[in-house]
């Protein structure tokens, strides 16, 4: 299989600060990576560098795909868009015609338990509510790479625990291949293939089965 | 009663009129017309077709297509200085330039490049405008969220779409606030520029009135710009509210 995703040897600097360095990284098809790491290691740079936001310094960057859901660490939605259009405008940015994409982002708030509040404005809605728009947009393009960046900072503990549901379960019903970031394990989603942990000592690849929690959380 | 809201301002415009009353009433006719005179003048003047047709119609045509150009210029303008700094440090000067001249010079100058008459009217109200509008846009593009562009630019927005669901909403608080503070600064140098050099409009209409010492004519005209003035400002700030209002709650 094709991977979804290939880094060779990339870095990045910004105004001559290194950030990321060397790293080579494959994600397979419906593989789910968790990144961990410090703040300031570079977990958010590696995502921008996959989603084409930036341009790696050094080394190449693959995307093989064409569909990809982001969510960022705020739920950024348009606040003069309702939640309903929030989900429907990156399916219009696809070329989906309105009367397809709208029935589509209703499904999609409908499964997050949105549905009443689909014609709400963000302003309206709790922080979890607009997480969870911002979740219900980024699976509503149906991705081939979901993009996660420390998706539940900032959420109460009750509000972390619902959220991580919900991703688990779009997670197994979408079979998109994953990058989450996260600096907390315990948001680690439950079919986790691999670890990569970010340290200033370099990049390291393991299995979640093998993940020292004790050790990680004093590197964390 | 709330005194911060419409009963506050009746309670100003009461104020006014009667000061003007006293005034009048203390000072001599030329000088000062009462407003009883004015109203009067007014009511005459708005029965009269002629006046609708060769000096309220003229003005407001001038000013609206002097805005038009003036706001399509400046805008774009405005859009090239937003994006490319480069623009923005070239168009300083002309910029300076265009909102430190007084009115009146302005108005010699295109009397001098344009003649007189309708081209020199709408020239200059657009030349006025321009640079308040190429301000407005800068400092909208200045004030479009960042995270929300970034976001648009993950789920691969068009060009056109980011234009319409980013930047349009984030720019039309400072638009249209830059766009009412033109009209008013546009309707005053239109009137000033028909007055020196037009035979019609309602500053052709002002200019006349003076020449013949017809003082309530010449306030009823006064208060017609301000009353025009007025209506447009409450037309777009109408808008404003319908277009931003959502963004600012």
């Amino acid at each position: 299989m094709t991977p979804v995703l290939v880094f060779s040897g990339v870095g990045k600097h910004y105004h001559g600060r290194e950030v990321l360095a060397g790293l080579d990284l494959s994600l397979e098809p419906g593989e789910i990576l968790a990144i961990l790491g410090p703040s300031g290691i570079g977990k958010s740079t590696l995502l921008r560098l996959a989603a084409r936001l930036v341009r790696p310094s050094a080394g190449k960057v693959t995307l093989a795909v064409r569909r990809i859901g982001f969510v960022f660490q705020e739920p950024r939605l348009m606040p003069w868009r309702t939640a309903l259009e929030n989900v429907a405008l990156p399916l219009l940015a696809m070329g989906m015609a309105p009367s397809e994409a709208r029935p589509k982002a209703a499904d999609i708030l409908a499964r997050m338990d949105l549905a009443t509040f689909s014609q709400a404005y963000p302003e309206t809605l709790s922080g979890g509510m607009r997480q969870r728009v911002s979740l219900a947009r980024a699976f509503a393009v149906d991705p081939e790479l979901l993009l996660l960046d420390e998706p539940f900072t900032g959420l109460d503990p009750e509000l972390r625990l619902s959220m991580r549901r919900y991703l688990d379960d779009l997670l197994a019903a979408s079979g998109a291949a994953a990058l989450h970031v996260t600096h907390d394990i315990e948001d680690i989603p439950a079919r986790t293939h691999r670890i990569l942990t970010l340290t200033a000592a370099g990049a390291r690849f393991g299995r979640p089965t093998d993940l020292d929690t004790t050790a990680l959380k004093e590197a964390l | 009663m709330r005194w911060d809201g419409i009963a506050g301002r009746l309670c100003g415009l009461a104020a006014l009129l009667g000061a003007w009353e006293a005034v009048s009433r203390r000072g001599h006719g030329i000088a000062v017309a009462s407003p009883e005179e004015t109203f009067a003048a007014m009511a005459g003047l708005l029965a009269q077709p002629a006046f609708w047709a060769g000096d309220l119609v003229v003005s407001v045509r001038r000013v609206g297509l002097g805005f038009l150009l003036g706001f399509l210029v400046g805008g774009g303008l405005g859009l090239a200085a937003g994006f490319w700094p480069p623009i923005r440090a070239f168009l300083v000067p002309s910029r300076w330039m265009l909102t430190s001249v007084p009115g009146v010079v302005a108005v010699m100058l295109g009397m001098l490049w344009f003649g007189l008459g309708s081209t020199m009217v709408v020239a200059i109200v657009a030349l006025m405008v321009a640079p308040a509008m190429h301000v407005a846009v800068i400092e909208g593009l200045s004030s479009v969220d960042g995270s929300l562009l970034e976001m648009a630019r993950a789920y691969r927005f068009t060009p056109a779409m980011r234009l319409w669901h980013v930047y349009a909403p984030a720019m039309a608080a400072p638009l249209f606030s830059g766009g009412v503070v033109a009209l008013g600064g546009a309707m005053r140098v239109a009137v000033l520029a028909e007055a020196l050099g037009s035979n019609e409009g309602i500053g052709h209409a002002l200019a006349v009135a003076r020449t013949n010492l017809d003082t309530p004519r010449l306030y009823a005209l006064a208060l017609c710009s301000m009353l025009l003035v007025g209506l447009a400002e409450m037309t777009l700030l109408g808008l404003a509210r319908r277009v931003v209002g959502r963004r600012r709650s």
